[in-house]
């Protein structure tokens, strides 16, 4: 008998839902969606247009159109990470940061872009958020946070995080890889900037899947 | 009457549209816009055949970017 605990690296099994729709895709409508105008192309566009609305009212996103397929989360959040920023730019992340956010922040500090550490002092909340403030300086444009670590399995007050971004004129990026599915993100409500999530944990998707919900004023396109 | 067709930015806000017009109880079918017609080269139209002006007006007040109108007969 299996038992498996790498579900913080991918789910398994996934539902047998998930394995007949992607079967079903490869078999019956699987043509390039966006680009051409015959029948398994609208199909297929139709397929995607309904998993957009699926996320939308499952984050409470503002529309479909700000929803961007990836990789994975890795690529969301590389996405925001070199689409919104620029020389100049700070980020404030926390200590508790996966590589996916750590590397390329690392990577774009040879480009002008410099990021602050704000230690995580676990099961003190109010302590974690003033750590986040003093880390802010005249030059932060993102705070960019793990929505809870795939190592420490420690839970960050984004919605406290996200309420201190805003009040310096700081947008949020949140890393929902290891929450997507588990925790419910209410977008209108917790006004989270960037939402990046993988679809192949806790929302159950194939490998090679990953979501990045954007605010619709913002452009990541360079 | 000329058959008209409004011609959009892209599949997602055809799909969108298509929506939006049939909860106004609007039919409408997606079609590729022709190349010669289209400036992004991956734009798509809602051919509607019924209310088309309604319907434009219904999809400008929901936020929809319409390019234009192309005829039903330049599109194959």
């Amino acid at each position: 008998m299996l038992i498996y605990l790498d579900n913080a690296a991918t789910t398994y099994p996934k539902p047998i839902a998930v394995s007949n729709s992607a079967c079903q895709a490869v078999k019956l409508y699987g043509a390039n969606p966006g680009r051409s105008g015959h029948n398994m192309s609208i199909r297929t566009a139709e397929e995607i247009f309904k998993c957009r609305q699926a996320i939308k009212n499952m984050f409470n996103a503002d529309s479909e159109e700000n929803i961007v397929f990836t990789l994975n989360c890795t690529h969301a959040i590389n996405t925001v990470l070199k689409g919104y920023l620029k020389p100049g730019d700070h980020v404030v992340i926390s200590s508790m940061e996966h590589n996916a956010v750590v590397r390329p922040l690392t990577e774009l500090a040879k480009h002008g872009i410099t990021y602050s550490v704000a230690p995580v002092i676990f099961n003190d909340n109010d302590a974690t958020v003033d750590s986040f403030r003093r880390a802010i300086n005249a030059s932060t444009r993102l705070i960019a946070c793990t929505h809870a670590s795939n190592v420490w399995g420690a839970r960050l007050p984004v919605e406290r995080l996200t309420a201190l971004a805003h009040q310096y004129g700081i947008r949020i990026m949140v890393d929902a890889a290891q929450t997507a599915g588990i925790f419910p993100v209410d977008l209108q409500n917790d006004r989270i900037d960037f939402l990046c999530m993988a679809g192949h944990k806790g929302l159950y998707g194939t490998m090679g899947t990953g979501v990045l919900i954007h605010p619709a004023e913002i452009s990541l396109v360079r | 009457m000329t058959k008209q067709l409004l011609m959009l930015t892209s599949i997602t806000y055809a799909m969108k549209s298509k929506q939006i017009l049939a909860k106004h109880s609007i039919s409408s079918e997606i079609q590729r816009t022709p190349k010669n017609k289209s400036s992004t080269g991956c734009s798509y139209s809602l051919y509607i055949p019924q209310n088309i002006d309604t319907a434009e007006k219904i999809l400008r007040e929901h936020g929809i970017k319409i390019l234009g109108r192309i005829d039903k007969s330049d599109v194959i």
